[in-house]
């Protein structure tokens, strides 16, 4: 079943065309890597896929219900706000610098969304805030608050908190290019977990030798478009694009 | 002895006089210092251009002068001039609106706009973003300019004696002259320090029930 289903997506920011023609299925408890060169449009198309910003054209379906069409005539029209929210709750983004709530401990950053927003009890909330922060390894920090974290420890609560609303997918928009090196292991090692129990995601990546082990397929930006997707193994070993070949020198995959 | 008690009873009038003015002004002018804010952050520039230049005048011109305008001006317009504190309130409340939406303004601007995405991102609606995720963070950063304004607030209560209120300040300055005796100005120094150090405390002891995060 499709969980993502976006099609000939346009975007241009003044005048400037980001994403060009782009589309991406999505189905359930598939991994997606999307890589490529910086400035390709990649966190566009995450924002774009997470109602951040507007599309100018093109298609995108979320779980079988319309975000976004554009008829024949090329007029783009958003669905009305109530199907939108809840289209919202079944995307989750998680970001490269987090966004923690500051003002709230850890434990609040979990289940404030899921009491405000889907109306769970509070015992409930943190029922489940408590489950997840043990799956993150992070029991012990309940109570903290965000500036008392490290940066891999802030990752995995904004992992939990995205959790917390039980979304149908998950975006994580390059969630360890703000990590040392030895806290990136960590978030990998939870986002494959995530994988093994077979959560959708779709993570802008340029760690290539995570992407080729948990990603079922690799999509490869460049420029505002997909210049190629297809089984990771393949992406890896024999593309078909010189640009890919030309990208992956860059990496020792 | 006996001169400071006889001249301790229209001092304390005079301060709650002060007082009053000091209240009454934070009471208006913080809710339309944020209207002020919204109006200034205003993508649409007929909204945000008035309200600059509305800013500017207040920031940019003396109190006193305010004061008097606010006060004489309905003289020259319909013949009458209208209650005297109730147009020092007017006056405050005007002037410092414009220097709390400065303040507001620049705490709001100073959140960051993955503040707001992550809260989107989550189905936050906008009215729950403002005032669960985005207020409770503004009202820890603009404590320490509000903390300033609010005691600069408590010293000019003594210009509304431009336009003859009673408050402490004048008080003083009769009881002084009336005296040949700088002392009721003396007093009246204690007492605006006395209250500005009760201010201080105050916004101490809110800065360190917001010290728990960063
Ligand atoms: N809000 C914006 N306004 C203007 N240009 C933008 C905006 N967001 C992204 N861009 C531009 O879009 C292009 C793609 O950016 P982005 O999607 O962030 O790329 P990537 O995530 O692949 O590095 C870049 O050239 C960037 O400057
Ligand atoms: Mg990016």
């Amino acid at each position: 079943m499709p969980v993502i289903e976006a099609k000939s997506v346009y975007k241009s920011f003044d005048g400037i065309t980001v994403l060009k023609d782009v589309s991406l299925n999505v189905n359930e408890g598939e991994v997606v890597a999307i890589i490529g060169p910086s400035g390709s449009g990649k966190s566009t198309l995450l924002r774009c896929l997470n109602q951040l910003i507007n599309i100018d054209s093109g298609s995108i379906n979320v779980c079988s219900m319309s975000m976004v069409n554009t008829d024949e005539k090329g007029t783009c029209k958003y669905a009305d706000k109530a199907s939108l929210h809840k289209i919202q709750l079944k995307t989750g983004l998680v970001f490269q610098n987090f966004h923690l709530f500051p003002h709230f401990s850890v434990l609040k950053n979990i289940t404030d969304a899921p009491m405000q927003i889907l109306k769970m009890t509070k015992q409930e909330a943190q029922n489940k805030a408590y489950e997840l922060l043990e799956k993150m390894n992070l029991s012990d920090k309940a109570n903290a608050y965000p500036y008392q974290l490290s940066g891999g420890q802030a990752q995995r609560v904004s992992i939990a908190r995205a959790l917390a609303l039980s979304p149908a997918v998950l975006f994580f928009d390059e969630p360890t290019s703000a990590l040392d090196p030895e806290l990136t292991v960590e978030i990998l090692r939870v986002i494959k977990n995530l994988a093994k129990e077979k959560m959708t995601m779709v993570v802008v990546t340029h760690e290539m030798s995570f992407a080729r082990d948990v990603a079922d397929r690799v999509v490869f930006m460049d420029n505002g478009t997909v210049i190629e997707e297809g089984a990771a193994e393949k992406i890896f070993t024999n593309p078909s694009s010189e640009r890919i070949k030309q990208f992956l020198q860059h990496f020792s995959v | 002895m006996d001169f400071l008690q006889k001249i301790m009873k229209p001092m304390l009038e005079g301060t709650a006089v002060s007082l009053e003015i000091f209240f009454l002004t934070l009471l208006f002018a913080i809710p339309l210092g944020m209207v002020v804010a919204f109006g200034r952050m205003s993508k649409n520039r007929f909204v945000s251009k008035p309200v600059r230049a509305y800013q500017l005048i207040m920031r940019g011109t003396p109190l006193l002068l305010q004061l008097m305008i606010v006060f004489y001006a309905p003289y020259y317009i319909v013949g009458r001039t209208f209650d005297r504190f109730a147009s020092a309130i007017i006056a405050f409340v005007i002037n410092y609106a414009a220097y709390f939406a400065e303040i507001f303004r620049a705490g709001i601007e100073s959140i960051p706009q993955g503040q707001y995405e992550a809260a989107k991102v989550l189905g936050y609606s906008k009215s729950k973003t403002f005032f669960r995720i985005i207020v409770p963070q503004v009202v820890k950063r603009i404590l320490p300019p509000m903390g300033n304004e609010t005691m600069t607030l408590v010293k000019d209560t003594a210009l509304a004696q431009t336009i003859a209120v009673m408050e402490l300040f004048r008080v003083a300055t009769n009881a002084s002259s009336r005296a040949f005796s700088t002392i009721p100005l003396l007093v009246a120094g204690l007492i605006y320090f006395i209250l500005n150090y009760l201010v201080e405390k105050c916004y101490i002891k809110a800065e360190k029930k917001l010290d728990y995060y960063k």
